[in-house]
């Protein structure tokens, strides 16, 4: 009987821990937003993910782009571009497939320094990886995903 | 003294009546028998005894001291307990429920009351069983445990013996016979009359027409008819 | 194993990691306590009718563009499908089982249709995938979600522990308890609009498709090595609290979906405590 309880104690006690766990984490959220600029240097690594999690967390950019702003981010895709019609100019980009590989998510890069395409750029499809800093646009209702002054390098397999 | 008095009753469900025309009472220590065919209305009259269901039309009075907690129910089994994860304990302790949603958790009072009850009932070895492991018999018997967990003046059954071999149904009902001689007010609806001739004090009948009148009078009847067939 | 804990340190950094796991753990552990009381009801069909409807209530609040509160719309919608499912009269023109199919396939068409007619998003097969499937719906959650999901599922399983032995009751015998005194509508009226939490809660977690196997696999494990209400009730908890725990840690690690990693984990302790069961009958 006292076994039972201390049991049921111990499981009541752990909840309520982990309940406590998820409201504090969302405070600091919120204020890391507003003291992106002065948050250490902390770089997002996604590039040892899974698909599965690289996915989410580009999603989770998608909807809460805010919360990311101007952080630095290292990511691996699959390199593809399009050229924008009233402009004429050419986007660079670094696409996610989820687990599934049924959907997938694009993120533009914008390197630093000169480049010219395509000599200076892989072939469509090609593994890369990009470290750059996280910025975004809204064009209409869809919200655009960049890394500015960013660092295109060949896919390295990470342990 | 008089529990329950039915004048005129008409009972049914929404708005279709199954039987009318029932006039009868039930006094303190009467054994009441409800005899007929099935879809006659048996269940339905208990259904409406005990506050489950409102009578269509007529006059259903219960004396004011006779309070509806003191009427212990035993229903047909359902398919649902048939492989219903339950313990005995679990099964019998149902019967001290609180139905007030203010007094969610069970007192120790009330386990002991369970635990005395199984005793009676000769199932608190079994206990910790699982109740779809456990017989028939067995199984009318902790049912039964559960509705004399608290104390009861009157005890309805609804076809207590079907399903069980005879001489668990004997077994049955020299038990319920037990409780009627410790003053409980049996009401037993079956279709098997047998029993009725040997412990009944009254019968209900639902055959040809409904009927009240004791049971003295009603074998006695049956024997004439009988009898008068013969010749 | 070092490089597992390593890359666990690793994700767990990141909050919506953290976030992943400990609504998990709740939504597990309350539709799990409910499971044998719909399991027992009969109800297991329902909840899988439900969770269409929650799907198509998802499609509504995606049209109308407000996918960030989108459990605002989900709710009510699939409370008052639950209701009205589970309140009928018995004996109504439409016979139960046609009625449920009817609502959770007219949802679900609807709902699919609604997203790629009035489509505000990029990515529509992509945003119906993991709705259905849960493929990263626990991993994208916006703290809104999260907050509903922790502080419903707090409510649901306090509203168990309080509710234990009445739940009990109804479910086991209710003409008895209703013979009893028990307001035995009120009781199926408050598991009625509880059933349709959890399946809004589960398809967080699993998406809606296989939300009714969150809820019932649990069960039908437990029941396969305990006796009583009781017991089989704390092991659903259990099972489904390990099970989600370590399929969203399995499915991010090697990537694969969330939802059904999930589900086939709780497969795999289901074959693993049959067998068990069929041994000890055996010795």
């Amino acid at each position: 009987m006292n076994l039972k309880r201390i049991i049921k104690a111990s499981a009541a006690a752990l909840l309520c821990m982990t309940a406590a766990c998820a409201k504090p984490v969302e405070k600091k959220e919120s204020v890391s937003s507003e003291a992106a600029e002065e948050k250490e240097p902390d770089i997002l690594d996604l590039t040892f993910m899974s698909s599965t999690a690289v996915y989410s967390e580009v999603l989770n950019m998608m909807t809460s782009p805010e919360q990311y702003r101007f952080r630095k981010m290292k990511i691996n895709g699959i390199f593809g571009y399009r050229t924008n019609e009233e402009t004429g100019k050419m986007i660079f980009g670094c696409v996610i497939l989820d687990a599934t590989q049924c959907c997938e998510q694009g993120i533009e890069f914008i390197r630093s320094g000169d480049y010219t395409f395509p000599d200076d750029y892989p072939e469509p499809g090609e593994m890369i990886t990009v470290e750059g800093t996280f910025d975004y646009y809204t064009d209409g209702n869809l919200v655009n995903l960049q890394l500015k002054d960013a660092v295109m390098s060949p896919y390295e397999e990470n342990g | 003294m008089e529990l329950i008095r039915c004048k005129d009753l008409t009972i049914g469900y929404e708005g279709q009546a199954v039987a009318s025309g029932l006039t009868f009472r039930i006094c303190e220590g009467d054994y009441l028998y409800i005899l007929g065919e099935n879809g006659s209305g048996k269940s339905t009259l208990m259904k409406t005894l005990l506050g489950l269901i409102a009578p269509l039309s007529g006059e259903l009075v219960r004396d004011p001291g006779f309070s509806e907690s003191e009427t212990g129910y035993l229903p047909q089994q359902t398919q649902i307990q048939k492989d219903f994860p339950a313990s005995v304990k679990e099964v019998v302790l149902s019967g001290c429920l609180n139905p007030s949603f203010l007094k969610p958790f069970l007192r120790s009072a009330e386990k002991k009351m369970a635990d005395e009850s199984m005793k009676r009932m000769r199932v608190y070895e079994l206990k910790d069983k699982c109740f779809r492991d456990l017989s028939g018999g067995q199984q009318q018997r902790v049912l039964l445990a559960r509705t004399l967990c608290m104390k009861k003046r009157m005890l309805v059954l609804d076809e207590p013996v079907t399903g069980l071999d005879q001489e668990t149904m004997q077994d049955m009902y020299r038990l319920i016979s037990d409780l009627h001689k410790k003053g409980i007010t049996i009401v037993m609806i079956s279709h098997d009359p047998s029993a009725a001739e040997k412990y009944a004090t009254h019968i209900l009948s639902f055959d040809d027409g409904i009927t009240f009148e004791t049971a003295d009078r009603y074998f006695h009847r049956e024997k004439e008819e009988d009898d008068g067939m013969d010749h | 194993m070092g490089w597992i804990i390593e890359q666990l340190a690793k994700y767990l950094s990141f909050p919506f990691v953290r976030y992943a796991l400990i609504t998990g753990v709740f939504i597990s552990l309350c539709s799990s306590l409910y499971g044998v009381v719909l399991v027992m009801k009969r109800y297991s069909f329902i909840g899988d009718g439900l969770s269409h409807v929650a799907f198509g209530a998802m499609a509504l609040a995606s049209v109308l563009g407000i996918l960030e509160q989108k459990m605002i719309v989900i709710l009510p919608v699939t409370i008052a499908a639950a209701v009205f499912l589970l309140r009928r009269p018995q004996n109504t023109k439409m016979a139960g089982d046609a009625l449920i199919a009817v609502m959770s396939v007219g949802a679900l068409a609807a709902g699919y249709l609604m997203m790629n007619v009035f489509n505000t998003s990029g990515n529509v097969s992509g945003d119906v995938c993991t709705s259905l499937f849960g493929s990263t719906s626990i991993l994208t959650l916006n703290s809104f979600d999260v907050t509903m999901c922790v502080v419903l599922s707090i409510i649901a399983s306090l509203l168990f522990v309080v509710l234990y032995n009445k739940i009990f009751a109804v479910t086991f015998d209710e003409n008895y308890a209703k013979a009893s005194g028990l307001n035995t509508d009120a009781c199926n009226l408050i598991i009625a609009v509880i059933t349709a939490v959890i399946i809004v809660l589960g398809m967080n977690l699993v998406g809606s498709l296989l939300t009714s196997a969150l809820i019932v696999f649990p069960v039908l494990t437990s029941l396969q090595l305990f006796q009583s209400f009781r017991s089989v009730t704390v092991c659903s908890a259990v099972l489904s609290v390990i099970c989600s725990l370590c399929g969203i840690l399995f499915s991010i690690l090697a990537g694969t979906p969330v939802g059904s990693t999930i589900v086939a984990a709780e497969i795999a302790v289901f074959i693993i405590f049959y067998v068990a069961a069929l041994i000890r009958r055996r010795a």
